[in-house]
């Protein structure tokens, strides 16, 4: 259910001027619903704010110190609701005026407030005198996550004693819900209370007008609503695409991040079967443990200090016929203990699939699974509490038609609360086994779930493309022969990292920057997927691998570029690299949202934009460089849906975003007899098509977000 | 040719679950050739709407994404004295709402309707703008017509009809439910002489601003019944002799 203004089911404003006031609603509110409080008061003008306190109440705001008032949201779940009336304390510098706007929001997901895992989540500004409007600034690109949330906003504005100023003009379709004001003998003040719906990740701001010019300020808070999507974080993926399993989690240097962090047994990276892509991961043993697993901590994959959750999606594969005996696939674990963990077993005497919370009763798959058959499974292992969950599907094949099947939650109490430190492919026992793994991905969004199983396709240095040079491009040389440098040029950087498997050793070539020069980057373009008509996009991992002719210090950064300002780091260091000649020195990075390391938005133009980027180093001696470029980008079918149907069989389809509701493409569909006109509004620009009988036309829009799209329609022929 | 005439309006209804009587105008008793066309909007819009026996779909537009919605309508040349239909119980559904309008003089055979036109407005504000059609026949009716699933009992979702093409435009119907999740429909009337473009029709969205199903509908008039020739009697003086 869409969280907007409807949502505020009850609303009631006043005002005080005291030491403490009370704040009420008409109606007694109802038990899971939240209570939001804007408030604005008056300060005694520069440097002597009030302050303000509501017990129960998380508080959001802005005390701004040039300013002569404050705003705030104050805000808590109702609980078992009934309540009608709350304590409003001016806490410093009281009594003062201080008006008040009290709402009732239901549909709020309270799990996830307060929010203070993230940044941005309120925001405030301030002006002073002579201000003809005021805003509440812009919350990052990705705030919350959310793709369905409230903004409520408080501007409030005083003047001299007699003058209320208007606060109107409401930018980006927000609308009051509010307006208060009141007087004394030294200040007017007027606070308007506003909101807005948002279904995409932001930014979020609003401004309103300030008449006349006066002292203003502004506060937001974003509400998440209950069951909203969230854009997933995605961790770590992998494809298996770089065709190696050699030394995979050899780094140069700390901080760099390896393909896995942890390898048992001897893995293999193999072409003989891949779901998506070339490759995938071979896992087989004769009563020997095998596995890969990504953990968390400094320089690993999984974050410095655990996931709050374990979203994995997967797919595996029996060669032949199933397994004899019973193998462990995979696992979520958590740092407290072995058992604390959600294991995912193939029994043999059922042949199903089993779940298993710590030591809790096994869940089975409500079928079999058989041999020769892509399976996949996403998991969501929840232990944020003392009774861990784990809720998860299956598709028994994921490469035909039919979706995958929930299935029943796997549960355990007496557990310990923690968070995920360890997701691993494989088994911990002595086993005997062959199981191939293809297109795996880690997200630790709870909302995000099922995020359903992805594709993970390579993209590799493109021929088409130029490599160029930030500086002189002397500073950088092109190599075979594992040292035998050239003058650099385009087409020889672009072939000297492309090949699958990468090549290290004698034969190896590369690029290499071979004198200092720290503001120079060299910058190969990688290439790229087009996403519409029936893809989407969900995450980027990029992988390389780091060079030196020697062994001493070589200084070397490199990084993802993808056409923003902000690069992804993919390591390296400008002190010493770490690498050599004669190794596996890995280098990847799973992409964030630069300015919050959230999730990341994965665009059309931001996979066109794809290139590796290295350099800048301090000494180039020796020389240092990296051997390899590669991208996988983890994809999704968009999901379908009937957009209008005429009686006489005139049909327009749309593909979107499962998450996003972002529109990948529009097919119309016409019958015989009658054509009609697909139209629509994209970015702002207007489009029309007719579409002639009998006819199947489809409009590519690879839209990233549901605003791109304003509009969408279809008229039909006129009868005949 | 003249314009096809109102005849009237009946009452909105609402289910959850279960079939439902789409009621006539007050005090209607269907007359044959008449056109008993039904708005109807539903929730979730993977609800399949089968259309009552004899009915068949002008249009239908949904709105997947936000506060979704699924705007329909429906028709039928009605024959003398039939009951009011009953709408089969969409599935799934959470809710479906409904209103009868029925119009006559509209052409007597095949589609009544000249043209149409669905589209989803996919911002969420409080302006409405419905989009335009290009009649080919003078003398259309126009409906315009939009739906929102915002949950709300409401008759007041929409004013400030406007389409300075259209001559008499007029809401006819503004009924809002909180029945299940809740939505509603707004449609004003109008009519268009000349055959061409109409433009654009707008109106404000009196409720919460959420995204919105769009269709206009330009019902065809009957071909103006022939004037037969008939010469005048020869009354030259000199016939007389």
């Amino acid at each position: 259910m869409p969280l907007d203004a409807s949502s505020i089911i009850q609303i009631n404003s006043g005002s005080f001027e005291a030491s403490s006031g009370t704040v009420s609603l008409g109606a007694a509110t109802t038990a899971g619903n939240m209570v939001v409080v804007a408030v604005a008061g008056m300060s005694l003008g520069a440097g002597a704010n009030t302050d303000f306190s509501m017990t129960g109440f998380d508080k959001n705001g802005f005390a701004p110190p040039s300013s002569w008032q404050t705003t705030y949201i104050f805000s808590k779940g109702s609980g078992a609701g009934g309540e009608t009336s709350w304590t409003l304390n001016v806490t410093v510098n009281g009594p003062q005026q201080v008006e008040w706007t009290a709402m009732e929001v239901q549909f709020a997901d309270l799990e996830v407030w307060p929010w203070t895992g993230f940044s941005g989540i309120y925001l405030s500004d301030a002006v002073g005198s002579g201000a003809t409007s005021v805003s509440t600034l812009q919350t990052q690109s990705s705030s919350s996550g959310a793709y369905d949330v409230l903004g409520i906003a408080v501007h409030a504005a005083s003047a001299a004693s007699g003058v209320i100023p208007d606060i109107t003009g409401h930018t980006g379709n927000w609308q009051e819900q509010a307006s208060v004001s009141r007087s004394n003998v030294a200040r007017g003040l007027r606070m308007s209370v506003s909101a807005r719906n948002y279904l995409s990740l932001g930014p979020l701001s609003v401004t309103a007008s300030i008449s006349p010019a006066s002292p203003a300020t502004a506060t937001m808070v974003v509400l998440v609503a209950a069951g909203a999507r969230l854009a997933p974080v995605v961790n770590v993926m992998c494809g298996f695409e770089f065709g190696t399993a050699t030394t995979l989690t050899q780094v140069g240097s700390a901080g760099d991040l390896a393909v896995f962090d942890e390898v048992a047994g001897t893995p293999e990276v193999v072409s003989t079967f891949a779901r998506t892509g070339s490759y995938s991961l071979k896992l087989s043993a004769t009563s020997a443990i095998e596995n890969a697993s990504w953990i968390s901590g400094t320089g690993k994959n999984l974050s410095a200090s655990g996931l709050i959750n374990g979203g994995f999606p997967l797919c595996f594969y029996f060669d032949g016929s199933l397994p004899g005996s019973d193998v462990e696939l995979f696992s979520i674990e958590s740092a407290s203990s072995s058992t604390n963990s959600v294991k995912v077993w193939y029994r043999s005497a059922s042949q199903k699939i089993g779940v298993k919370v710590g030591t809790g009763a096994e869940q089975l798959s409500d079928a079999t699974v058989a041999a020769n058959k892509w399976i996949g499974v996403e998991l969501l292992y929840d232990p944020r509490t003392t009774s861990h969950t784990c809720d998860w599907y299956v598709d028994y094949d994921s490469t035909d038609a039919t979706g995958p099947v929930l299935q029943t939650q796997a549960t355990n109490t007496g557990m310990t609360a923690d968070v995920v430190t360890r997701v691993r492919l494989g088994w911990t026992g002595n086993t005997t086994a062959t199981v191939y793994y293809d297109d795996a991905l880690v997200y630790s969004t709870r909302q995000a779930f099922p995020m359903g199983l992805v594709n993970i396709r390579p993209l590799r240095p493109d021929p088409g493309g130029t490599a160029t040079t930030s500086g002189s491009s002397s500073a950088f040389n092109t190599f075979v022969s594992n040292g035998s440098m050239s003058a650099f040029t385009s087409a020889a950087a672009i072939s000297a990292l492309d090949e699958i498997p990468p090549v290290v050793g004698a034969s190896a070539d590369g690029v290499a920057q071979v004198s200092t020069d720290v503001g120079n980057y060299c910058r190969v373009p990688l290439g790229t997927y087009n996403l519409a008509p029936n893809d989407v996009a969900r995450a980027v991992r990029m992988y390389s691998l780091g060079w030196a002719a020697g062994a001493s210090a070589g200084a070397l950064a490199v990084r993802g570029y993808d056409g923003t300002v902000v690069p992804h780091s993919m390591g390296g260091d400008l002190v010493d690299a770490g690498f050599d000649s004669a190794a596996y020195w890995w280098l990847t990075s799973t992409f964030k949202d630069p300015s919050s390391s959230l999730s990341y938005v994965v665009t059309q133009a931001r996979l066109d934009a794809l290139a590796i980027e290295f350099g800048a180093s301090g000494d180039a001696n020796p020389d240092v460089g990296i051997l390899f470029a590669l991208a996988e980008v983890a994809t999704q079918p968009a999901t379908v849906y009937i957009a209008s149907e005429s009686g006489a069989g005139h049909t327009v389809y749309v593909r979107q975003d499962p998450l996003s509701s972002a529109i990948a493409s529009v097919t119309a569909v016409t019958p015989s007899g009658s054509g009609g006109t697909l139209h629509g509004t994209v970015g702002g620009a207007d489009f029309s098509v007719y579409v002639p009988p009998a006819d199947i036309y489809v409009h590519n829009i690879g839209a990233s977000d549901i605003g791109e799209v304003t509009s969408l329609g279809f008229a039909v022929d006129p009868t005949t | 040719m003249a314009f096809p005439t109102p005849v009237g309006t009946g009452a909105a209804v609402s289910s959850t679950t279960g079939a439902v009587t789409v009621p006539y105008p007050a005090a209607y008793t269907a007359i044959a050739d008449d056109i008993a066309a039904i708005v109807l909007e539903c929730d979730p819009v993977s609800t399949t709407v089968t259309p009552p026996t004899g009915y068949g779909v002008v249009n239908t537009q949904v709105v997947a994404s936000g506060t979704t919605t699924k705007l329909v309508v429906l028709w039928k040349r009605l024959t003398a004295s039939e009951a009011a239909p009953s709408l089969p119980a969409p599935t799934p559904t959470q809710h479906c709402h409904a209103r009868m309008r029925v119009l006559r003089g509209c052409f007597p055979t095949g589609n009544p309707w000249d043209v149409n036109i669905v589209s989803q407005e996919l911002v969420a504000d409080t302006t409405v703008s419905v989009p335009a059609v290009t009649t080919t026949v003078a003398d259309t009716l126009i409906w315009t017509l939009f739906s929102t699933g915002q949950d709300i009992a409401s008759t007041a979702g929409a004013t400030g009809w406007t389409n300075i093409n259209l001559s008499g435009l007029t809401e006819q119907m503004d009924n809002w439910t909180a029945s299940g999740t809740g939505g509603g429909f707004a449609m004003a009337e109008g009519q268009r002489a000349a055959a061409g473009a109409i433009g654009a029709t707008t109106a404000t969205l009196s409720l919460t601003a959420n995204f919105k199903a769009l269709m206009t509908i330009a019902w065809r008039p009957a071909l103006a019944t022939p004037t037969l020739w008939r010469p005048k009697r020869l009354s030259h003086p000199n016939l007389r002799r």
